[in-house]
């Protein structure tokens, strides 16, 4: 009896996500997202990076202390072009983010829980940081 | 006798003419030459050349690459501060308030980005005025035969030829994202008049309006060998019930070229599905 109430709820919450309106691509503002306040730092380790418009995208994989993984999804507000200009094109950026880079990272994490967040800062095993200073564009930056 | 000191006087006064012209043409500096990026895969940042205050130049030569300054504004990069903004129709506050946005602004909630309706999200243009409030740079170029002055937007790789042969304004233009555009020199000061707007373009990113029936003045002067000045104004009597005059925009001289940024709908899109729709609790089906 618990069983079927346990898959009753389930799919009663599948049902409830899959209803969810999907917007077709059509959003701004990201920042808005994020809790700047209350910023974490994580220990992961790069799957990927994308030196992409309209903002960079880095992913790593978190793993805790009861060795459970969990991926993470990392804005990158500054653009392509103002990493640039700082200095941080994207060879420099991409051999600095290649796949399995450990790297410490202090995001702000997303208001709705899922493991999202827009970066801080980002250093390597050796404290050095990576991007530059990431802390401005924290305050209202381009859209 | 008096053929002679008239003679000896033209004489004088043609040379003072070429002399003068001839300091003029030494004195007024072409403007300081665009760095490439280089391609290196670490620095130098390119840099303009110092600059002395004294430094001549031609006012009426606005090559090169040049982007606003919008340091004190707080990141309100519109016309003017919030409270400068002028009373809005019934018709463009309504429109105003369906135009959903993360940006917070007085008089409209932010939304979730996730459930946000701004039209660049999906790569559509930005319109005139909104390539103006952006951080990106822009680039003035003047042909050779001095027909247009044409304006090219790092962001989005938009253009706009500024008309400066004469023509009139169209009398029935058709709606562009950009407008239609003619110039004139008012002195230093470059008028520039647009009309022909499509007004589902917002003016800058709170979804601030304007119509089709919009008229545009620009008003630019090259201020310094580094830096222009403009005004803008919007008389648009179907939005605002009175013009809408910019504060003082600063566009400082760049030193590197313009990058290649159109805005990729794949990109976007891809953006969307890993960032901003997880970010903000929304789960793809």
């Amino acid at each position: 009896m618990r069983d079927m109430k346990s898959t009753v709820v389930c799919a009663v919450l599948a049902v409830g996500f899959a209803l969810l309106p999907v917007p077709m691509g059509a959003h701004h503002g990201t920042n808005q997202s994020y809790d700047r306040s209350a910023p974490i730092t994580v220990e992961g380790v790069v799957t990927e990076f994308r030196y992409k418009n309209p903002h960079p995208q880095l992913f790593i994989d978190v793993t805790d202390k009861d060795g459970k993984t969990t991926p993470w999804a990392i804005e990158i507000a500054p653009t392509p072009y103002t990493l640039a200009l700082r200095g941080w094109s994207r060879s420099r950026s991409t051999e600095a983010l290649k796949p399995g880079t450990v790297v410490r990272v202090t995001l702000a994490p997303s208001h709705a829980g899922t493991p999202v967040g827009l970066l801080r800062e980002i250093v390597d095993t050796q404290g050095v940081e990576i991007l530059g200073d990431l802390g401005s564009p924290l305050r209202a930056g381009p859209e | 006798m008096r053929h002679r000191v008239l003679f000896r006087s033209a004489i004088i006064v043609v040379s003072g003419l070429v002399a003068g012209s001839t300091m003029l043409a030494q004195g007024s500096q072409p403007s300081p030459k665009v760095s490439n990026w280089g391609y290196q895969a670490e620095g130098p940042d390119p840099e303009l050349p110092p600059l002395d205050p004294n430094e001549p130049f031609d006012a009426h030569d606005f090559s090169g690459v040049w982007a606003t300054d919008h340091r004190g504004t707080n990141g309100f990069r519109s016309m003017t501060d919030e409270d400068g903004t002028p009373p809005r129709t019934a018709w463009a506050q309504e429109v105003y308030l369906s135009r959903k946005t993360a940006r917070p602004h007085k008089g409209k909630e932010a939304v979730e980005p996730a459930f946000g309706n701004d039209p660049i999200m999906a790569c559509n243009p930005k319109g005139l005025l909104r390539l103006f409030m952006y951080t990106d740079p822009a680039e003035f170029i003047h042909t050779s035969t001095g027909d247009r002055i044409l304006m090219t937007f790092q962001s989005q790789g938009s253009t706009r030829n500024i008309w400066m042969d004469g023509r009139a304004l169209p009398i029935d233009p058709e709606p562009r994202w950009n407008g239609y555009s003619v110039g004139r020199w008012e002195g230093d000061t470059l008028v520039i008049d647009t009309i022909g707007f499509d007004d589902r373009a917002w003016l800058d990113q709170y979804g601030n309006v304007y119509s089709e029936d919009m008229r545009l003045e620009e008003r630019w002067r090259r201020v310094g060998r580094d830096t222009l000045e403009a005004v803008y104004r919007i008389d648009d009597p179907r939005s605002y019930t009175r013009p809408w005059i910019s504060t003082t925009k600063i566009w400082r001289r760049q030193a590197h070229e313009l990058r290649e940024v159109f805005c990729a709908p794949m990109d976007e899109q891809y953006f969307n599905e890993v960032i901003r729709d997880p970010a903000g609790g929304v789960i793809q089906p």
